[in-house]
């Protein structure tokens, strides 16, 4: 979605990414990983009771409905990406190192999705049904467009 | 009289919803499926916020799924979705606190002419 930000940005608009993460340091080591996701406009929810997601309406992974069978998009990783995966996967997960854990976190099961906003409006709302299920980014620009070009008018 | 509806859509992958405003009566139509597509759409008028008792999951099968619209007083009211239950609104999400990397509080930046795109991610790793 983060190649898409040019468009949103000429639609007049911009796009801010969320993610769950206990601290701030774990969202440094992803921006260090990831120089082309514009550091100002990534943050993370850090409260234990993940309450960015909550104000969304999100799920959690086990709420998942096993009888259907949501399509997952591959991440579309090349080898090298695979790689600083595999290394860095701990580093960046959303595990408190201070934290007991006696189950699976629950920042491993947080489900997410994408908002349009316009004003005060809503004008596109998608909640992931399983991880990678996400909106093809040009319907997100799609939406835009027509609520930001009608705004506009 | 002004009704906003809200028109769903549920891919393979996920719910979405879009609004529009409309000039109707009453819109009520059940959820349909369209076999072709595996696509389903419906929109529900506004009647009042406690009217439907119908949930979104996000994981639900497509019957078993309601997205409600509760959007649009007459003259024109302001257009939020529903969410697993939850009535979501743009204001609040624009008063969301979240930690940047710097390991500030700070507001959901917004842009000024309030044009915002917000996306959610899993973790990051």
């Amino acid at each position: 979605m983060s190649s898409k930000r040019p468009e949103i940005q000429k639609l007049g608009g911009d796009i801010t990414f969320i993610s769950v993460s206990p601290t701030a340091e774990k969202l440094r080591k992803f921006l260090e990983l990831n120089p082309e996701v514009p550091a100002d406009r990534v943050f993370v929810d850090t409260s234990k009771t993940f309450e960015a997601y909550k104000a969304a309406g999100f799920g959690n992974l086990t709420d998942v409905d096993k009888s259907t069978k949501p399509e997952m998009k591959p991440p579309g990783f090349s080898l090298q990406d695979w790689w600083k995966y595999i290394t860095n996967v701990i580093a960046l997960s959303p595990i408190d190192p201070n934290e007991k854990l006696t189950g699976p976190p629950e920042g491993v099961l947080r489900l997410g999705g994408t908002f349009v906003l316009n004003g005060d409006d809503i004008a596109f709302a998608w909640a992931d049904a399983v991880p990678g299920a996400h909106p093809e980014p040009e319907d997100v620009v799609k939406a835009a467009r027509d609520a930001w070009g009608s705004a506009s008018a | 009289m002004t009704a906003t509806l809200l028109f769903s859509t549920r891919t393979t992958g996920g719910f979405v919803f879009t609004t529009t405003t409309t000039t109707t009566t009453v819109v009520r139509r059940s959820l349909r499926k369209s076999s072709s597509s595996r696509r389903h759409s419906y929109g529900i008028q506004k009647v009042s916020r406690a009217s439907a008792s119908s949930t979104n999951t996000s994981s639900g099968e497509c019957e078993l799924v309601e997205c409600e619209a509760n959007f649009g007083e007459e003259g024109g009211g302001v257009k939020g979705a529903k969410i697993n239950g939850k009535e979501i609104s743009a204001s609040a999400m624009r008063r969301l606190t979240l930690t940047n990397q710097f390991n500030e509080q700070v507001v959901l930046p917004q842009t000024e002419n309030k044009k915002d795109v917000v996306v959610y991610l899993r973790h990051l790793g």
